[in-house]
């Protein structure tokens, strides 16, 4: 089946060295203090500071164009950036979603004054986006949702309510998938609309929702009568379902649906070589085969991304694979290095481990569920 | 991918289509011979690739060899084309010019082979083979001889998969040659060749077991339904993909580090992971087929079967495990640097990344 034939990719010596500097600069600020390593960072790991140190760099928005602040750089260098932060566990969920979605849908489908606006502010580190898909009777089955937007003299009246939005509370931006006309019953997909929401507008309420070790991840959003104006709607109206899908492949293919527990596992492999175990150490040489697997298919599909190729299937492989294996790490480590797991130890390990168990179910929920995953496949393998 | 690989491929596979048919494997498990599919074979120059042309050989490199033992796991060739393919570069490497024949190597680890009479046990189609071509230690250094297999006694064996594994026993080596390697090197050097060619055969394997589960989907109907519509069938479906696109991507990685310093790291990685993974694509397809897959008439047990017997052959997950672990220990790079093959600035003393 061609869809899954993924090629080898090669990293170019100047593609290894620019590895080096992004890493080199990690190592150093890690060893300023400027941040601590953690499981799931992409996630919980928030730091304004940083993510600027980041933009300064240039590496938010590597590949954006460069009239916009971007640096034109390929789809690879992004991909070694993302993995270098991820593996040293570095606090870049401020300005994720913003890198990772919301500014290459701007620059596809977003106007001139948006991508004048938005994108070089993003590209330094200093604009944040949420995204505002879920709702309380809207989850998998998204296409139910509920809030809407009407049209006004100049703009659209938003009223409605998201939830599970992560990151709101640090946000600038939000966003919203809303229905711009009634529901066809023949057309589900159609009728949604995507549109900038500035969080700070009159009528959007953000409310904590606690995260289950206490924390605070994701929000609820109330939207009541929140103005936007017409020039917020990101491309055509009516066009947000197909718009938001085009992505797709970047998200789900990403090195943080494999990585997100990469930094335990380094840290068990090196308590193991000091305890020189053998035996943990032939256990935990499987998860390191199972990674670099996973690793060489999302690498592979990067290589076709930046072909252009259509890699939606496997893209959606390596989320389901990735996100299993990174559950499956706190699993196997916690019996090889036996610990009372913490969030609050100061043992790197065991915090980690405590890390890695209570945020694994959400590896598996986040950015579509499994189920509906797997679903998705093996309808796309029967039809391919 | 590089055109001239895809081109042999497609050859390969359209001979295999016609000549390795289920028919041919179910008269090649009665205990009849393939020749005609390895007389194709051996005419289209397969059994000497990857050795130059002045030598006698096809040209061709072993990137060809691993994509073309891919498409021999996939028609489930009842062939010992990787083991003959192993022993003709061996005796290439040693002698110079290479008559084809049916051999291959053995190497004389069991005690039974170490003084005569010799017995050699699990010989790869040692029923049909020409001569084997005897791997041993002596002194600290390795020697070969080469065995007419003709004059051996047989005892017949077999894999999981029927395919054959005999004992051969005989009393005279012949001519014994020195190498110029350990028996540990001139073994580690084969356990990687052997290791990779199961991945690439596995991987064929998975492909076509994955082919039969969608095919079946669609043909059988229960409670008015093709089984593909059902939720349970695709999550069947989709775990088969997964390790399918997995193991595509370990076998280009694993193939094109072949001969390199990453050879040994990769290999030892790529056969964990098929092995490991050999039995989540056997599982779900026969949960999928249930009955009629249990049956000897169809033929899906051609592919799980070879899958079940080919985990365990060049090493299984515990031998490699046990060969990254000595890795791991001996050296003082993390394993983000060494999966990365980028080294960070500092040194490692203590805290990673
Ligand atoms: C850590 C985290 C961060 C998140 N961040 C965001 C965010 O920033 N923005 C945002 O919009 N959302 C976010 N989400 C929400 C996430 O996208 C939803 O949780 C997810 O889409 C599932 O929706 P649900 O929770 O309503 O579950 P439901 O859809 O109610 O599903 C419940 C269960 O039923 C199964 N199920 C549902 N339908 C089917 C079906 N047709 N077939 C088989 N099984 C089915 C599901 O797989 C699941 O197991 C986040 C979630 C998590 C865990």
């Amino acid at each position: 089946m061609r869809q899954l034939q993924l090629p080898a990719f090669e990293f170019t010596e100047k593609q290894k060295e620019f590895r080096k500097e992004v890493r080199s600069f990690l190592q150093a600020e890690k060893q300023k203090g400027t941040f601590d390593t953690h499981a799931d960072s992409w996630l919980s790991g928030y730091s304004k500071e940083f993510s600027k140190k980041i933009g300064a760099k240039g590496w938010i928005g590597i590949t954006f164009p460069k009239e916009y602040g971007g640096q034109a750089r390929s789809t690879i260098d992004r991909y070694i950036i993302t993995e270098e932060l991820l593996a040293f566990g570095a606090p870049v969920a401020s300005h994720w979603f913003a890198d990772r979605q919301s500014g290459p849908l701007i620059l596809k489908f977003g106007t001139e004054e948006q991508k004048k606006f938005f994108i070089p502010k993003i590209v330094k580190g200093e604009c944040y986006f949420s995204i505002g898909l879920s709702e309380p009777n809207s989850g998998s089955d998204l296409a139910s949702l509920k809030t809407t937007a009407e049209k006004v003299d100049g703009g659209w009246i938003v009223n409605g309510m998201k939830t599970w939005t992560s990151g709101a509370h640090h946000s600038h931006y939000m966003i919203t998938l809303c229905r711009t006309s009634q529901q066809d019953p023949k057309n589900r997909h159609g009728g949604m609309s995507q549109l900038i929401i500035d969080l700070k507008s009159d009528g959007v309420t953000i409310r904590p929702i606690q995260f289950l070790t206490g924390e605070h991840h994701f929000n609820e959003v109330f939207l009541e009568n929140v103005f936007v104006p017409d020039n917020r709607v990101v491309g055509e109206v009516g066009n947000g379902w197909a718009q938001g899908l085009t992505e797709l492949a970047f998200e789900r293919s990403g090195p943080e649906r494999i990585l997100s527990t990469f930094p335990l596992l380094e840290e068990a492999i090196r308590l193991l070589k000091e305890k020189e175990d053998h035996r943990g150490l032939m256990e935990a040489s499987k998860l390191v085969s199972r990674m670099w697997a996973l690793r060489n298919m999302s690498i592979g599909i990067a290589a076709l991304l930046e072909e252009k190729k259509d890699v939606n299937l496997a893209a959606a492989l390596v989320k389901d694979l990735g996100n299993s294996f990174e559950q499956s790490v706190a699993e196997l480590i916690r019996l090889l290095l036996p610990a009372m797991p913490s969030k609050h130890a100061e043992d790197v390990y065991a915090r980690m481990l405590a890390e890695s168990i209570l945020h694994g179910p959400g590896f598996t929920i986040r950015g579509g569920t499994t189920e509906i995953l797997r679903g998705i496949v093996g309808k796309g393998v029967i039809s391919a | 991918m590089n055109e001239m690989k895809s081109f042999i491929e497609d050859t390969v596979g359209k001979i295999l289509r016609d000549l390795s048919t289920k028919e041919q494997r179910e008269r090649f498990e009665e205990g009849e011979w393939a020749s005609s599919l390895w007389k194709t074979i051996q005419e289209s120059g397969l059994t000497l690739l990857g050795i130059a042309e002045e030598k006698g050989g096809g040209g061709g490199d072993y990137e060809d060899v691993f994509a073309i033992l891919r498409v021999v796991g996939k028609h489930a060739a009842p062939v010992p084309l990787a083991e003959v393919i192993y022993a003709n570069q061996f005796l290439a490497a040693h002698e110079g010019e290479v008559e084809d024949k049916l051999r291959v190597v053995h190497f004389a680890e069991e005690s039974s082979s170490v003084h005569s009479p010799y017995k050699l046990i699990n010989v790869p189609y040692g029923r049909y083979i020409d001569e084997v071509i005897v791997i041993r230690q002596e002194d600290h250094q390795a020697s070969y001889s080469i065995v007419n297999a003709l004059v051996c006694e047989i005892e017949k064996n077999d894999n999981l998969a029927a395919e054959p594994r005999d004992s051969l026993t005989f009393s005279n080596l012949g001519e014994t040659k020195k190498l110029d390697l350990s028996f540990k090197e001139a073994l580690e050097d084969y356990k990687k060749f052997l290791a990779l060619s199961r991945v690439a055969m596995m991987t064929g394997a998975m492909e076509s077991v994955l082919a039969l589960s969608i095919f079946y989907s669609k043909e059988r109907q229960q409670f008015g339904r093709p089984l593909h519509k059902f939720q349970a069938i695709q999550h069947h479906l989709t775990a088969m993909a997964g390790e399918v696109a997995a193991a595509y991507a370990t076998l280009a990685v694993a193939s094109a580090s072949y001969l390199s310093d990453l050879e040994k790291e990769q290999i030892a990685m790529a056969k964990i992971e098929l092995s490991a993974n050999a039995n989540v694509v056997a599982k779900a397809a026969h949960q999928l087929h249930a009955g009629i897959g249990m049956t000897y008439e169809h033929e899906l047990h051609h592919f799980t079967r070879r899958l079940w017997a080919w985990r365990e052959e060049g090493g299984n997950e515990t031998y490699w495990a046990d060969q990254l672990a000595s890795l791991y220990q001996a050296r003082e790079e993390t394993i983000w640097e060494s999966i990365t093959h980028v080294k960070g600035e500092e040194a490692h003393a203590g805290s990673t990344v």
